[in-house]
């Protein structure tokens, strides 16, 4: 759900009409819902595993949850996009990077390359992509090192549709 | 969606699979083998101006290190009124590169956070003529973006910066620019029973601001030519108001048209050889189009009601217009050759001066609600409407070429007792960076040429 502060699309009558209780009613339901106790006890039983499962190489739903939203939660700082391009609501540039087992971006390939040549807005786009993932304000990515062999190639698929409250 | 996420949807609490007791099976699934690799989505960033380092274009003598300054200067300005990029203060920089054709020191750059860096030298040459020579510089993947070279008169130095200014924001947001762009707009002075109102010209940022009329003609409603240096605008002729035509580099003034009654609101089609325009006649205000070459009049509306503002859009298929022909004042859009009416606008209020983006994706237009004027944007179906400034009296809006920023006038009242202040505005598309623009006296009615050719 995006948040008000950061819609980026500015509009004064739905500043002044919009009413803020909706937020709330939503966060209550995901808050009522069982899915983190379940996962939880599915958490429990995967520490019970007898040793022959190396915990480093198996994992939980939930903490793959986790990790995908440190990485999300990083990137929406360090991705700094202009929304008032024509079409950058429907771009879509996806970046696969690999990372050094301190976290830090060690080198990566922009996925369709060519697609993004032709265009200077896409060129552009992808530019600001490749600018967030090697930001040094998300670098190292704050991730379990424990984890390595999950995060050591990491797949981004950068779509600003949020911003835009979709 | 990767193998895992779709799982987990599977057993999401609640569903009919949950229940069935499958859950058991579902659960060896649920431990998944280590090569998975993570994917993340990103469905959102930060709007944040692009820190960039401009420094002083360098040169062998003081003349030319003089214009090298003013350059960068310009650049600076530019790029920082733009609101997409963040200039760092020059006080800041650890050590500036002497020579254009070694490659900078990056590490001194990317300790100031700089994603780019602006550099570029000026040479003077016999005949009062100057080189400049210009690179930008990604600072984290440490590569030039581009160089760009130019030989010009030396008078021409700050037309140069703009268009420096324009290939840098092309070159970083994929769209073109509007720096090398200038603004009419009407100059107002005197009381308000006896106001003067003269046509004026400046640089987009306020810069070589000069009359093009003495003042003696109420002008009004100016728009520029998007192919020609031309201007049309509504004086009036013997008391009756009359579209006229202005050639910005001759002074030529021609009357359009000998029309039977008032003629008003004129804008050029995007090809520039048309005029669109209203015509009142026997209190009815119909739209009529003439064109330039063969001075053909044809008109496009038929109804009883008050049909005017139209803009052609930038396809030249369809007309945007207001209309009270509903009752209130709304916005309508038709062909081009005046079929097919249907109202786009269907809010609370009037609406006025659509203006079609030059990217053909919204209209801007001003809006007057609850006893407060707004310039805002819709889609061309009406749909996705966003206000985005608003004031006493916000009017006028007019697009940069580049469909990217709007400029508008705002009056506000300087007191209870009476008194006013107009002055032009400028604001991004997503309602965010809103500047006043410098003008010397009261100004309003501006209109953005499209880029200098």
């Amino acid at each position: 759900m995006p948040d008000r502060f950061q819609a980026v699309l500015k509009n004064l009558e739905k500043d002044f009409q919009r009413p803020a209780p909706k937020l709330e009613k939503k966060k209550e339901k995901k808050k009522a819902a069982p899915k983190p106790e379940i996962l939880d006890k599915l958490a429990r039983t995967l520490s019970r595993r007898p040793r022959e499962f190396d915990p480093t190489k198996r994992i939980t739903q939930n903490e793959m949850d986790a990790m995908a939203n440190t990485v999300r939660r990083a990137m929406a700082k360090c991705w700094n996009f202009n929304p008032g391009a024509k079409g950058a609501r429907d771009i879509v540039i996806t970046i696969k990077i690999q990372l050094s087992p301190t976290g830090h971006f060690q080198g990566g390939d922009l996925l369709n390359r060519s697609a993004y040549m032709s265009d200077p807005f896409k060129l552009a786009a992808a530019e600001s992509a490749w600018r967030a993932v090697r930001n040094p304000g998300c670098n190292p990515y704050d991730l379990p090192r424990d984890k390595y062999e999950i995060w050591k190639d990491l797949t981004l698929t950068f779509n600003p549709r949020e911003m835009f409250g979709q | 969606m990767s193998n895992l996420s779709r799982l987990r949807k599977a057993i999401a609490p609640g569903r009919a699979l949950w229940r069935g007791g499958l859950a058991v099976l579902l659960l060896a699934y649920w431990l998944a083998p280590a090569a998975a690799e993570l994917r993340v989505d990103i469905t959102r960033g930060s709007v944040r101006a692009m820190p960039i380092a401009v420094t002083d274009f360098i040169g062998t003598g003081a003349a030319e290190r003089d214009i090298g300054r003013d350059i960068a200067a310009v650049i600076k300005s530019d790029l920082e009124l733009s609101g997409l990029f963040k200039p760092i203060d020059p006080k800041a920089f650890i050590a500036v590169e002497s020579s254009l054709d070694t490659v900078p020191n990056f590490q001194n750059w990317s300790v100031l956070n700089a994603d780019a860096l602006a550099q570029g030298r000026v040479t003077l040459l016999p005949g009062g003529r100057i080189r400049i020579k210009f690179r930008l510089w990604d600072v984290a993947p440490q590569k030039q973006s581009f160089g760009q070279k130019f030989t010009t008169v030396a008078s021409n130095w700050r037309r140069i910066a703009h268009i420096i200014s324009d290939a840098i924001y092309k070159r970083v947001t994929g769209e073109d620019g509007y720096f090398d762009t200038r603004i009419v707009y009407i100059a107002e002075t005197g009381r308000e029973d006896r106001r003067i109102k003269r046509l004026a010209i400046m640089d987009w940022d306020g810069a070589n601001h000069h009359f093009l009329t003495d003042g003696n003609d109420l002008v009004l409603t100016p728009r520029f030519s998007p192919s020609r240096q031309e201007i049309t605008y509504m004086s009036y002729f013997r008391n009756v108001p009359r579209v006229y035509i202005f050639n910005i580099e001759t002074g030529r003034q021609e009357m359009l048209g000998d029309f039977p009654g008032m003629t008003f609101a004129p804008r050029f089609s995007p090809d520039g050889n048309k005029v669109i325009m209203s015509m009142a006649k026997d209190g009815n205000t119909e739209i009529y189009t003439m064109d330039l070459r063969t001075r053909a009049v044809k008109r496009l509306t038929r109804h009883s009601a008050i049909d005017t503002s139209p803009y052609i859009s930038p396809d030249g298929k369809k007309v945007v217009f207001n209309s009270d022909r509903s009752g209130g004042q709304q916005l309508y859009v038709m062909n081009a050759d005046g079929s097919s009416v249907r109202r786009i606008s269907f809010g609370k209020g009037r609406y006025a001066t659509p203006v079609w983006s030059p990217r053909g994706d919204l209209i801007a237009f001003t809006k007057i609600s609850g006893g407060k004027f707004f310039i805002g944007v819709m889609a061309p179906d009406g749909s996705g409407e966003r206000l985005l400034a608003d004031g006493f009296l916000v009017e006028s809006p007019t697009w940069s070429p580049n469909g990217r920023v709007l400029m508008f006038f705002r009056e506000t009242p300087l007191s209870k007792k009476g008194g006013k202040r107009t002055r032009l505005y400028s604001i991004d598309l997503t309602g965010q960076n809103e500047r006043q623009i410098v003008t010397p006296m009261d100004a309003s009615d501006p209109a953005w040429s499209p880029l200098i050719p």
